[in-house]
């Protein structure tokens, strides 16, 4: 009986020591959240999702303090750290999707106003040739053609951008040159009506 | 085999006492601050969200450095054995952090309040010297050069609204300083030249004078050609009769210095040929006595100095005339009446008339107003 009882606190005593220091941190886990994160980064999430990205941030910050008060205690428990660790590894990897989703979207967005901009101002050219050249009107012309060449220059400035991946800046760029193109438009279209109005 | 009393003692002794000992001890020990890691870490969240990297960015990087620093120190008190744990330069950084983040949102509600209304200011300012701009130097021959600068700044100051309407304020300051430096730039070039060009205004004011004086001692027709405002005013007995607009050459402001300049001379002058029909292509003109004895001379003198080409030549053919109403500086140098009022000059002009030209007859502090 006696030696039963030895033998269990020995057991004890064994069990206790490992449960306090063998317990591992799930480093597997950690390093593959940490490098879902990062390639989320490369991706461009904290430009094109911030919210997401800070989102996953946050998580991984909740995560280490976990995993440090894991570690203060006798008996660790890594099972729900683990866990979480796996779910924001999927976040990740679905940020660095959403990413790119919204990557292509604003680069399609950037591309169909560049192609509209082109558009505008070649129907802008053709209008000068038909707008009135009175009183005025030829002065107006000039400085609009000047306006033109700027554009154009806005125009090759959101191209480079293109190929250079910042869709974000080229987003801001040709919308502006769009609004601008359009004011000429729609100023020269305006002058040619009140024109041929006053012919008849 | 039997265990004896002693040996079961001295087991519970060695491994049940420590078991226990170390449970007590780590209840007991000093505890790691998980609310105020909480506390620091919505905090820093809640600053982010209102774009305090933006907006605070010492304070926002400092408390995110606190932060990070708090769990290395941490990881730190960990690794040490569970009796000699100490979490209170942890608690004050994290709390640190927790503080730093707070004043970094509230410093971030402030600037990007400020900075929005010191950016509609700044917006609606360059709007404004837009339209000075577009007011005074529209028919002023700025080189294409400023024209160009002045219309790169338009086209910025439209990102920076749309930027400013996203409530992109820091984007939008960006796009604006830019911006302004375009568009100040070309105001402030367009504005010497104009400055420069009416170093003259004495001399033109005088000259004015003496030509309305003349047309009230002689009871004649006079013509007063004011560049600036593109008005050319016919006097009889001293008072003005007749108004008319024209158009002048590209490069109309300065005093005509040599053939092809494009320049319309200053000073006084005569018609000295009335020209209707086959005699000009103009519909109808008047000939003027370009260039007279004082153009001579300041041509010569010019010319000796250096300021001019050995080559170059005063030219002449300078006329008033008609095909005007073009809506642009398209002529040589001459001035273009419209034809309906070259009809009403050409009667009342004769061989002699007097005919001033000046570059403007209103002061430029006037025309800058």
């Amino acid at each position: 009986m006696k030696n039963k009882i030895l033998i269990g606190l020995t057991t004890l005593g064994v069990v206790t020591l490992l449960l306090s220091g063998c317990s591992k941190v799930p480093q597997t886990e950690l390093d593959s959240a940490n490098s879902a994160i990062e390639a989320a980064k490369t991706a461009g999430a904290d430009l094109y999702v911030p919210d997401a990205y800070a989102a996953l941030q946050d998580s991984m910050k909740v995560i280490t303090e976990k995993i440090e008060l894991q570690k203060t205690k006798i008996f660790r428990k890594y099972g729900e750290v683990k866990k979480e660790l796996n779910a924001v590894t999927i976040q990740a990897n679905q940020v660095s999707e959403q990413t790119e989703v919204r990557k292509t979207e604003v680069k399609t967005e950037v591309q169909n106003a560049l192609a509209e901009v082109k558009t505008i101002l070649q129907e802008d050219k053709q209008l000068i040739t038909k707008a009135p050249r009175g009183k005025e009107g030829s002065a107006a012309l000039l400085e609009i053609k000047n306006e033109i060449t700027i554009i154009e220059g806005s125009v090759d400035e959101v191209s480079k951008m293109l190929e250079g991946n910042q869709y974000i800046q080229a987003l801001d760029k040709v919308k502006a040159a769009k609004e601008k193109a359009s004011s000429i438009n729609a100023e020269l279209k305006n002058v040619i009506a009140k024109y041929s109005g006053a012919k008849r | 085999m039997k265990v004896s009393r002693k040996k079961l003692f001295i087991a519970f002794l060695t491994i049940v006492v420590p078991a226990i000992g170390a449970i007590l001890i780590i209840i007991s020990g000093d505890k790691p601050p998980v609310k105020e890691f909480a506390m620091a870490r919505k905090s820093i969240s809640e600053a982010r969200s209102l774009r305090s990297d933006i907006y605070s960015e010492d304070l926002f990087y400092q408390s995110e450095y606190m932060y990070d620093s708090a769990i290395a120190c941490w990881k730190r008190e960990n690794k040490k054995f569970f009796i000699s744990r100490d979490f209170t330069k942890v608690k004050d950084l994290i709390l640190l952090s927790a503080e730093l983040a707070e004043k970094a949102k509230g410093q971030s509600l402030e600037r990007a309040a400020e900075l929005k209304s010191g950016l509609k200011i700044s917006i609606d300012s360059l709007m404004n010297e837009i339209n000075k701009f577009q007011c005074l130097f529209d028919k002023l021959p700025v080189p294409e050069s400023v024209r160009t600068d002045n219309n790169r700044g338009r086209l910025l100051l439209s990102e920076a609204i749309i930027a400013y309407e996203g409530k992109q304020y820091a984007l939008c300051n960006e796009k604006l300083a830019v911006s302004a430096d375009y568009i100040s730039g070309s105001y402030k070039h367009a504005k010497e030249l104009l400055t420069d060009y009416f170093k003259n205004y004495q001399d033109w004011q005088e000259k004015a004078r003496q030509n309305i004086k003349f047309s009230a001692n002689t009871n004649s027709y006079t013509i007063l050609a004011d560049k600036f405002s593109r008005q050319c005013f016919v006097y009889s007995k001293g008072k003005v009769k007749y108004t008319f607009g024209f158009e002048l050459g590209k490069n109309w402001i300065g005093d005509k210095r040599y053939m092809g300049d494009k320049a319309t001379p200053e000073g006084h002058y005569q018609v000295i040929e009335k020209k209707e029909g086959r005699q000009t292509k103009y519909y109808k003109a008047l000939l003027l006595n370009y260039p007279n004895e004082i153009d001579r001379q300041r041509f010569s003198k010019d010319k000796r100095n250096g300021s001019l080409l050995k080559s170059s030549e005063i030219g002449g053919l300078i006329e008033i005339h008609g095909q005007g109403g073009k809506g642009t500086d398209w002529t040589d140098g001459c001035i273009a009446l419209m034809d309906s009022d070259m009809d009403i000059l050409y009667k009342l002009a004769q061989r002699g008339t007097m005919l001033t030209i000046v570059g403007s007859l209103k002061p430029v502090e006037d025309i800058l107003k």
